[in-house]
């Protein structure tokens, strides 16, 4: 489990960016965080996983300081998909491979269970029939797929996506979804951050709900929902359906 | 066609893995460096035959003019081909990877220059003391890159401002160089050669220090080359694989600055190898540094040597030195770069 105590953070000679942010990742669950641009979603990922370091407090891994962690024992643990808008001009499966950069040595070439990892990770995006292709000539779903099956060759427990769906097709958003509940059903805890409303209220186990720099409120999506706090950060109006037994939202300007 | 244009475009074309293209490309760089090296050492003024060289070795007469031209003129011209043009082209191959930019390399952003200008300065001040001159333009080199590298780290630099940077710093530092040559007239002798980069003066005794350092720098470039795969992807990416970035970077740079600066120290500021031949080896192969850091290794030794050859050759009996004819390549070469990627550039 990811805690995080306390956490403060501010870019040089800017106000305050997130203040006293106090939660928990909980084990194998997806959790998303929401809230409006520039509330400080992205940072607080990019702190949970040790790529910035907040001005005040802890994130602690199972007990233990990330800050006090080597690299690419951190990276064992976490792994993270960020966006990137410069996509590398390599083969699919050079990039797969290069997940495993924190579980080799030195001088030390793919070990057989490195390719064997490699390959299910491939497998388990159907990335495989692509494999060879070079990731910089792929659909935007397919070029997701490779950077998941990267993460997923990485071999960590826990894996943190940022706007997993951004720029994607509809329809492709919900194929990336899919695969990121398969995942977490796989045993992968999930910790993202979302824009969009319906996926992260559909997909999600806990919601935690950003705005300002602080939490305002985490629970499951119909919790988040009843404190009314996601129409008043998002100045919108939820509208909530139940049909076959399955939840649906809607959302309109706030009246 | 040529039998060699026929081998490239079936290299390019057909349906190998990346994999097999890169050993392939390593196998046609090794060859083409021993060809280089058998045409670099026998043709010339005087055809020199290997097996008039192999009966003049073993025979013991150091008399012989086919010894005496191998092994005295010919041999450590080559040897400086060979280490100048894999010092350059690794050295290029690091700096487009670290600074994430495909038009750097060490002319350009003025790395060989900074090295040129502390060459020239310990030449001035300390002529005795020949053996520092690749410290120093290690020295040169390192500060150059550490420069440019922090400038490219800022904020919204984008890829043809740095090349435009690092132009700016290379005429800074060519006037440094031009201030010392009118102050210390006698600071280096040839510096016109040293200017546009030559081979002619090479002897076995001016490459007994280089080497040592081109050595470290090539194993370096080899231990580091998977990093450099990792570092292509981005500093998020490469940072959450685990990479301390910042080490890595520093380490790049430093065996990219100990390359450039060793070759620079003997050969002058040979323009352009650093640019051209990572790009062909890509071009091939693709972006797999595990590759394309031997095959540069080799196919810049190859093709420095053979642009010696051919400076020597062209105009004969008069010589041209090398770096004007890397510069008319190279020139022409950097301009399509530009042309055919501008709009990535400004990114």
């Amino acid at each position: 489990m990811i805690e995080l105590r306390d956490i403060c953070f501010s870019y040089p000679g800017q106000p305050p960016l997130l203040q006293q942010i106090n939660t928990s990742f909980a084990e194998k669950k997806i959790t998303t965080i929401l809230g409006p641009n520039g509330c400080g979603k992205s940072t607080l990922l990019k702190i949970a996983c040790k790529l910035l370091s907040p001005s005040a407090g802890t994130i602690l891994l199972d007990g233990q300081n990330i800050q006090q962690m080597k690299n690419k024992a951190l990276a064992k643990r976490i792994a993270l998909l960020s966006q990137t808008n410069h996509p590398p001009e390599i083969p699919v499966k050079d990039l797969v491979t290069y997940g495993r950069y924190p579980h080799q040595r030195y001088g030390q070439g793919l070990t057989q269970q490195d390719h064997i990892i490699i390959n299910h990770a491939l497998r388990q995006v159907k990335a495989d029939t692509y494999q060879q292709r070079m990731v910089s000539h792929l659909s935007g779903g397919q070029r997701q797929r490779a950077y998941i099956a990267m993460a997923l060759a990485q071999d960590t427990d826990i894996i943190f996506l940022d706007e997993p769906t951004t720029y994607l097709d509809i329809n492709i958003r919900f194929e990336i979804m899919d695969l990121i509940r398969s995942l977490n059903q796989a045993g992968k805890t999930i910790i993202m951050v979302l824009h969009d409303l319906n996926l992260a209220l559909e997909y999600s186990d806990t919601i935690i709900l950003m705005n300002q720099g602080q939490i305002q409120t985490e629970g499951t999506p119909q919790q988040v929902i009843a404190t009314g706090l996601l129409d008043d950060v998002f100045q919108i109006k939820t509208h909530v359906f139940e049909e076959d037994g399955k939840l649906f939202y809607h959302f309109t300007q706030k009246p | 066609m040529q039998d060699g244009q026929k081998a490239m475009l079936t290299l390019q074309t057909c349906s190998m893995s990346n994999q097999q293209k890169g050993w392939l490309m390593l196998l046609f760089t090794i060859a083409l460096t021993i060809l280089s090296v058998m045409l670099g050492i026998c043709l010339g003024s005087n055809q020199v035959s290997p097996a008039s060289f192999l009966q003049a070795v073993l025979s013991g007469d150091t008399s012989d003019p086919a010894y005496r031209i191998v092994v005295h003129i010919r041999l450590p011209r080559v040897l400086g081909a060979l280490l100048a043009g894999s010092a350059l082209a690794v050295s290029g191959a690091i700096l487009q990877a670290v600074l994430n930019n495909p038009l750097a390399s060490p002319n350009i952003i003025g790395v060989n220059t900074g090295a040129g200008l502390l060459v020239l300065l310990c030449s001035a001040l300390f002529p005795s003391l020949y053996y520092l001159l690749p410290l120093a333009a290690f020295l040169g080199a390192l500060l150059t890159a550490l420069l440019i590298f922090a400038l490219a780290m800022g904020n919204g630099v984008s890829k043809i401002t740095l090349v435009l940077t690092g132009i700016a710093m290379s005429s800074i530092l060519g006037a440094g160089m031009n201030c010392i040559m009118i102050l210390y007239p006698d600071a280096y002798i040839g510096a016109s050669t040293f200017l546009v980069g030559g081979l002619a003066s090479v002897t076995l005794k001016s490459l007994q220090f280089p080497v040592v350092y081109i050595a470290v720098g090539l194993v370096l470039a080899m231990l580091l080359r998977r990093d450099m795969n990792i570092v292509s992807l981005g500093e998020t990416a490469a940072r959450s694989l685990g990479m301390n970035l910042t080490r890595i970077r520093f380490l790049l740079i430093v065996t990219s600055a100990i390359l450039a600066g060793a070759a620079v120290s003997f050969s002058g500021l040979l323009g352009f190898v650093g640019l051209i031949v990572p790009h062909a080896i890509r071009f091939l192969i693709g972006n797999d540094n595990r590759f394309l850091i031997p095959a540069s290794a080799f196919g810049g030794a190859a093709f420095v040597t053979l642009c010696d050859l051919a400076s020597r050759m062209a105009f004969a009996p008069y010589e041209l030195p090398v770096g004007i004819l890397l510069s008319f390549i190279g020139g022409p070469f950097f301009i399509y770069l530009v042309i055919r990627n501008r709009r990535n550039y400004y990114d």
